[in-house]
């Protein structure tokens, strides 16, 4: 717990590089278009190409690839059981058997193509989190979901939530770690027990945090009016977001690659 | 031109007026505060004094009477920004007012606010930042601060806004010694340097002793007003209003009821070892 | 024999990115029935220190014996540690949670397993020891009290289970005076009338100086004075104010006009015994 305190929250490594300061927007659109064709693909050379180019991109991130592969470790149970799913149970030309279990040709390939799928869209989301700040990526998220403001969508309120969330996450994880301590010095048990009992035993950390964060939220609202805040309308921004040159050529190549690739492949 | 000030006149507030739970958190009200004023308001939980606070700056409107800020009646629902821009507080919990993910676009968030320009923006993050020296936290994550460094943070949010008036409610109440020297030092160049009027509130009377006047308030009434000499040298209607005495001013009250040829109204340590000096 | 540290060392985040060594060599004994106070820098290692007591913190090195056994041992049973040592932590309101003051009381001796007359025995006694009557408190909602209210309530529950020895992380940090003196007076209650080791962690010198027998003060994580207060504040005030903590504003007077060549003894904790001081000197100058 107090290592989460030192560290920023997120996977995000600072790093000087053209991935780095690349314009948000151009990153998650980009990684957009890539998620997208990674679903139009029906060969494996699209994937081939198409995870080359993500493994380029992190290699000019000069983000060690071992962080990477931390970010595909949870996700590894997911692919493996993918996997297995599709070897067992597609119907086609039997290659082993082992009692009732038949592994196919057909489950086979199955079974690598969609694993494939999810291996890059994890590198590339990867990628992404790892190469953008929270707050870019907040940044980011707000100015192209403006687009939408025409039909309501709440931008401003979504990145103002976004940002509030990222800017508390270490306060509560603090004072989470300080009621557990309290808790635990007058008795509580948060270790033993079925799971039945660990989910109650929960109740003095969770009651005591909600009416924490509800407490904080009030008074950062007052706070907030104090400052003259009073919803999007007419704000400024301070951080500036500036399409680049070097945008323009990421997201055409981006386009190019991806689309070339869905009509292909 | 009316110079900058604020003036409360007959200030009444009523919590949950005509239920069962009413409060009268304050009676009859009547104060004016002067541009470059620095002034105290201390009182015991319930006094009132965060209730005053939250008048100034429109958070809250009068049961009656009247708060006038700059010429500006706190109720003209059309004039609340302008009220909001010339006066800023800094609240209690340093956590609690920091929204941002980083220390200069924190201080930043009231200028996005007012719909200031980037350029102004950007040179009033940096001077601001630099009068409450914090400049080189520029980029810093506001969970890594101590208390005392953010509630300078705080501070610099406020005078970026360029408010005439800052509030400070019990600025310190949560901060350790260290902190609370690091905010008050701050807050008295920003009264000396910047000519900011400061209302500070409090229930620590070593700090309420570096101010040009104090009000003290007890239960919703002004108990006591005037210099901090004054106000201190009451001993015992401020041990009544359960509030305390600086240890000092309250040896030197002692030793001058004994008979001893030192002024009763000495509120700091040096003074009293000068004063001694001639004695021991 | 209550607690004893032997070569207590603490690194917090050891081998990791953020090492950071938080307590160094820390020999300490503290017996039955002291009330002391523990005096340092936020970041000195105070709440460090105090979490091993209880071992919510086992040393990186060294030993933690309570009662002559060792905490750090593998298989000791910690809840019974953590009924002999009761920890209050700072802000303790924070962690009330339960429907009404008397489940809040009872929350302690419950997971003690105590019988329902026991437990509603204890609940009465921790509330009369922190001054709040059964009869109004019991039923009401922890929520529906003042600051200082809630930090009492919140005393009162570690008080339930009867520690021996009463921990106390800055009780009086954010409460007016009336408050800070109603919590410290229960403190000074508790320790007298129930005999119960009291050790207090603060920052407000004056009124700490005051209550303790006992003052340790830390610095960068080691104890550098240990001692009864006057003897510090007499002997020792320049090491003090070289570390940056400050005297209680009587007794810096004193140490000032000591300073200044003159015939006072400085360790003085209140307003009386300053003016007491100041008056027989001057006496005792118009004497010869």
């Amino acid at each position: 717990m107090k290592m989460l305190r030192n560290i920023s929250f997120g996977q995000y490594i600072p790093r000087e590089s053209l991935i780095h300061n690349l314009d948000p927007r151009i990153k998650i659109l980009s990684c957009l278009a890539i998620i997208i064709s990674l679903f139009l693909i029906t060969e494996f050379w699209g994937y081939l190409i198409l995870g080359t180019f993500v493994m380029i991109g992190i290699i000019i991130s000069q983000i060690h690839p071992k962080f990477v592969f931390k970010g595909l470790r949870p996700i590894l149970f997911i692919i493996m059981f993918t996997l297995v799913i599709h070897l067992f149970m597609t119907e086609g030309e039997v290659l082993y058997q082992l009692s009732f279990l038949k592994i196919t040709k057909e489950g086979l390939v199955k079974g690598l193509f969609i694993s494939c799928r999810l291996f890059i869209l994890i590198l590339a989301t990867s990628l992404l989190t790892l190469a953008t700040s929270p707050i870019s990526l907040t940044d980011g998220i707000e100015r192209l979901l403006s687009f939408f403001k025409f039909i309501g969508m709440p931008a401003h309120e979504i990145a103002m939530m976004m940002t509030i969330a990222l800017r508390f996450i270490p306060t509560l994880l603090e004072e989470t770690e300080k009621i557990m301590k309290a808790q635990i010095s007058r008795g509580a048990d948060f270790d033993t027990g079925n799971i039945v009992n660990r989910t109650k035993n929960l109740i003095p950390i969770l009651i005591p945090l909600f009416v924490n964060a509800f407490r904080r939220a009030d008074e950062l609202a007052i706070a907030m009016e104090a400052k003259c805040y009073r919803g999007g309308e007419g704000r400024t921004h301070y951080r500036e977001l500036k399409i680049r040159k070097t945008d323009i050529l990421t997201f055409a190549l981006t386009t190019i690659i991806t689309v070339m690739v869905s009509i292909v492949f | 031109m009316v110079s900058a000030l604020i003036k409360i006149e007959n200030l009444c507030h009523i919590y949950n007026q005509y239920k069962k739970n009413q409060i009268v958190a304050l009676e009859n009200i009547n104060l004016e505060i002067k541009k470059g004023e620095f002034i105290s308001i201390i009182g015991s939980n319930g006094s009132g004094k965060s209730t005053l606070a939250r008048h100034l700056n429109c958070l809250l409107l009068p049961t009656s009477g009247n708060v006038w800020v700059d010429g500006i009646n706190t109720r003209d629902k059309d004039k609340v920004w302008e009220v909001r821009q010339k006066v800023g507080m800094v609240f209690q919990n340093p956590d609690n007012q920091i929204i941002a993910t980083t220390v200069e676009d924190d201080v930043a968030f009231g200028l996005e606010n007012m719909g200031i320009s980037r350029t102004v923006m950007q040179e009033r993050v940096n001077w601001a930042l630099q009068v409450v020296e914090m400049e080189e936290y520029k980029k810093c994550e506001p969970h890594l601060l101590s208390g005392g460094q953010k509630q300078r943070v705080a501070i610099a949010g406020v005078i970026a806004m360029h408010s005439s008036f800052l509030v400070l409610d019990e600025p310190t109440a949560m901060l350790d010694p260290c902190g609370r020297k690091e905010v008050i030092d701050i807050v008295k160049k920003l009264n000396r340097e910047e000519n900011i009027t400061v209302i500070y509130i409090t229930h620590l009377m070593e700090e309420a002793a570096e101010s040009d006047k104090i009000v003290v308030l007890d239960k919703g009434k002004i108990a006591l007003i005037g210099r901090p000499e004054e106000v201190f040298s009451k001993v015992e209607t401020i041990k009544k209003l359960s509030l305390d005495v600086p240890q000092i001013t309250e040896l030197a009250i002692k030793l001058n009821k004994k008979g001893l040829d030192i002024s009763p109204y000495i509120l700091k340590v040096e003074d009293m070892v000068d004063q001694l000096c001639l004695f021991v | 024999m209550f607690i004893r540290l032997e070569n207590v060392n603490y690194t917090y985040n050891l081998h990791m990115p953020f090492e950071a060594e938080a307590l160094k060599n820390i020999n300490l004994e503290i017996n039955k029935g002291e009330f002391i106070g523990l005096i340092g820098h936020t970041g000195c290692g105070k709440t460090t220190l105090i979490q091993h007591f209880n071992g919510l913190l086992t040393p990186t090195s060294g030993k933690v014996y309570v009662e002559e056994m060792d905490i750090s041992k593998k298989g000791i049973d910690l809840k019974l540690i953590r009924q002999k040592v009761g920890l209050v932590f700072q802000y303790p309101e924070n962690q009330l949670f339960e429907e009404t003051i008397f489940q809040e009381i009872a929350f302690g001796p419950k997971k003690l397993g105590l019988s329902e007359d026991k437990i509603e025995k204890r609940v009465r006694e921790a509330l009369k020891m922190v001054d709040l009557d059964y009869n109004l408190y019991a039923e009401r909602s922890p929520f529906t009290l003042s600051g200082g209210e809630m930090r009492r309530v919140a005393l009162a529950s570690i008080l339930s289970i009867r520690p021996k020895m009463l921990v106390l992380d800055e009780p009086t940090a954010n409460l007016d005076p009336q408050g800070r003196n109603k919590i410290l007076s229960a403190i000074k209650a508790i320790h007298n009338d129930f005999g119960i080791t009291v050790v207090l962690v603060s920052h407000n010198m004056e009124k700490v100086a005051e209550m303790v027998d006992r003052l340790l003060v830390m610095n960068k994580g080691e104890i550098i004075m240990d001692g009864p207060p006057r003897e510090i504040f007499a002997k020792r005030a320049d090491d003090l104010l070289k570390v940056g903590l400050g005297l209680p504003q009587v007794t810096q007077c004193m140490y000032e006009l000591k300073a200044r060549g003159k015939d006072l003894y400085a360790g003085v904790l209140t307003v009386d015994e300053a003016g007491k001081e100041i008056l027989n000197n001057i006496k005792k100058q118009i004497g010869s």
